[in-house]
């Protein structure tokens, strides 16, 4: 019976063809290291976000009357509310530390050259995705801090010369943070981001497949690594296949990941809901210590750092678009970090700068 | 109150957790205010509410902070749910009657059913209370860090407890109002006058109504308030990381093993 449904698939769809080939038949490289998974938990940790999205969409109000309460019922009356709000919070959160782990390494491994430029590109893209939907997501509670977080991260944009102030207006919506921004934040959390990061996961990820994945350029086993190296079944009889190998491997860091999560979630979720998510947005009290969230702690201090807002702003724009399009700048055909000195220092000292105007950022 | 599984295990973690010298200094100040440390049933990975003290917060609530405070996250009904104050539905229901509740439909007032919300304050310089135990904190551990929300909490009921014990008896007078000194409240002057003294109320089970008592018990109530679910949390969390901890490692060791062949050999 089984039998008979697989044959009608495989003559429709080939579906024998389509296991084999994205099963045993993909083959990836013999010296593949852990860091090559956090795709994987990646795509778990959005799918569980889409899940836990979708639960807290049924009792969400997006009203500046009702959301505050509707949120709180979710999470104090709603049968198991506290687990979804809670996972689909502390989740966001995991999702941008692996969304960075992901980044480094490809960065560190040379894997954005030649030719998988467009992966890289499609990756970065994903990852700004990712943090406007943090950025919307977080106005939609509609407490103290959604509120005056959004004011100060819009405000930002007002830096921008000559349409700077009409920049702000169509971000809110109206001049200050109101019912207005809630709308256009929900409907962008809710079905333009996701959409739009679905579609871009997809291409993401035919482009890994086009290319196969790119061989670690460390070990015995690293060789003086080609670019444009294609790692494909044709020229590599000896790679280990996708499945059962390197799946077990992913399942088990996934595991891992999925294990962080419950345990934050469990026991320690305020960090991530901090004390003024539980008061009800007041737009005639600030607050008395409004930070961003730790992963635009960066952008916030740069801001600080720089005379002028607009030359703050002028940098991270010039860094995020020299991030986006690395691959075309650095076309060197060497990917070992041993004979990669010069980028190397770069990447260790961007690194440690980042997260040494974070931590300022978050004393200051 | 009985000593169950959770409350043995929650011990020994308290144990391992001091060894480690994560929990900090007994009583640690915090910005502006000063917080007395207190040790409540709810604390730590496997903490839980004390029925007889929820009860006894609740009427602490309901005698004295309630003529002037609200609860409007709350809804009544719940006071019957395991884990909170445990009324039988019958003592829920006759609890309700004792509000006036505002119902649109009738564009009058009604007493309460278990079904409504607690009222909200009826003062307007009277914050709602459902939600301060989360809203505020007392310490938050070593530079901000937040580690001691896993062995203590945040210290929420720690500041209630202690603005409600911190008065001095100092008044003065600004504008027309009158403030009171708190040694817990951030500016130390406090607008509240001093809302219990000792013996406001008493207990059918004959527990101790000095004020130190008193406030502990509301607020641990209002603990429970803020987060009724909270002993489902770390119950399903201890299940959770447990299994993901047990997968994570078969999983490895089915990986090591499938990857056994491959090992070692070197790449054409």
């Amino acid at each position: 019976m089984i039998r008979k449904a697989i044959d009608w698939l495989d003559v429709r769809l080939g579906v024998r063809d389509l296991w084999e080939q994205n099963t045993t038949g993909y083959l990836v490289p013999r010296n593949i290291n852990a860091w090559y998974a956090l795709g994987t938990v990646l795509l778990v940790l959005f799918g569980l976000q889409f899940l836990t999205g979708i639960l807290l969409l049924i009792h969400y109000v997006p009203d500046t009357e009702k959301a505050f309460t509707s949120v709180e019922r979710i999470v104090n009356e709603v049968p198991y509310g506290w687990l979804i709000r809670n996972l689909h919070a502390v989740g966001s959160n995991l999702i941008i530390v692996v969304l960075l782990l992901h980044m480094l390494s490809v960065l560190f491994m040379g894997s954005y050259k030649k030719p998988r430029e467009l992966t890289w590109l499609s990756g970065f893209i994903l990852f700004n995705l990712g943090l406007a939907l943090c950025l919307t997501g977080y106005l939609l509670p509609w407490s103290q801090l959604s509120f005056w977080a959004t004011t100060v991260a819009t405000d930002a944009a007002g830096a921008v010369p000559v349409i700077g102030p009409k920049l702000v207006e169509f971000l809110r919506g109206s001049p200050s943070v109101g019912a207005q921004t809630l709308g256009r934040f929900f409907a962008l959390h809710v079905v333009v981001l996701p959409g739009a990061l679905m579609g871009l996961v997809g291409f993401h990820l035919f482009c890994v497949r086009r290319c196969g994945i790119s061989v670690p350029p460390f070990g015995k086993d690293a060789r003086p690594a080609r670019v444009g190296a294609v790692y494909g079944h044709e020229k590599h009889p000896d790679g280990i296949p996708f499945f059962p190998n390197y799946t077990a491997e992913e399942m088990g860091i996934v595991a891992f990941f999925l294990a962080v999560l419950v345990a934050v979630t469990f026991f320690a979720p305020q960090i991530f809901i901090p004390l003024d998510a539980l008061e009800p947005a007041d737009p005639f009290t600030t607050p008395e210590h409004i930070k961003p969230e730790w992963y635009f702690l960066w952008a916030y201090q740069t801001l600080k750092i720089f005379p002028s807002k607009f030359l703050g702003l002028a940098a991270q724009g010039a860094l995020m678009t020299f991030l986006a399009l690395l691959p075309f700048i650095d076309r060197g055909e060497e990917r070992r970090p041993a004979r990669r000195p010069f980028f190397v220092t770069c990447y260790v000292v961007g690194l440690l700068l980042l997260v040494a105007i974070s931590i300022w950022g978050h004393y200051s | 109150m009985e000593r169950t599984r959770f409350e043995m295990i929650r011990k020994l973690a308290l144990t391992a957790a001091a060894a480690l010298a994560l929990t900090g200094p007994a009583a640690v100040a915090s910005e502006g205010g000063h917080t007395e440390d207190v040790a409540f049933s709810f604390e730590g990975p496997f903490g839980t509410y004390d029925q007889h003290q929820l009860q006894r917060g609740l009427q602490i609530y309901t005698e004295v902070c309630a003529s002037c405070h609200g609860l409007k996250y709350v809804p009544i009904r719940t006071l019957a749910d395991e884990g909170g104050p445990g009324l039988t539905e019958e003592q829920v229901r006759a609890y309700a009657e004792q509000f006036e509740v505002y119902d649109p439909e009738l564009d009058d007032t009604r007493p309460a059913k278990p079904s409504d919300h607690f009222p909200p304050s009826s003062l307007d310089n009277a914050p709602d209370l459902s939600l301060m135990a989360k809203a505020r904190k007392g310490f938050s551990g070593p530079k901000g860090l937040l580690v001691n929300q896993i062995l203590r909490g945040l210290g929420g009921p720690e500041h209630i407890y202690s603005i409600l014990t911190g008065y001095t008896g100092e008044t003065k007078d600004v504008a027309g109002t009158t403030f009171y000194e708190n040694t817990a409240f951030s500016t130390g002057w406090i607008a509240m006058p001093p809302p219990l003294a000792g013996e406001d109320v008493e207990f059918a089970d004959g527990s101790s109504n000095e004020l130190e008592a008193e406030a502990k018990d509301v607020a641990a109530f209002l603990m429970w308030t803020a987060e009724p679910k909270m002993m489902d949390r770390k119950k399903a969390g201890f299940v959770g990381v447990l299994m993901l901890t047990v997968l994570t490692v078969l999983l490895y060791l089915t990986n090591k093993r499938l990857w056994a062949p491959h090992k070692g050999k070197k790449q054409a």
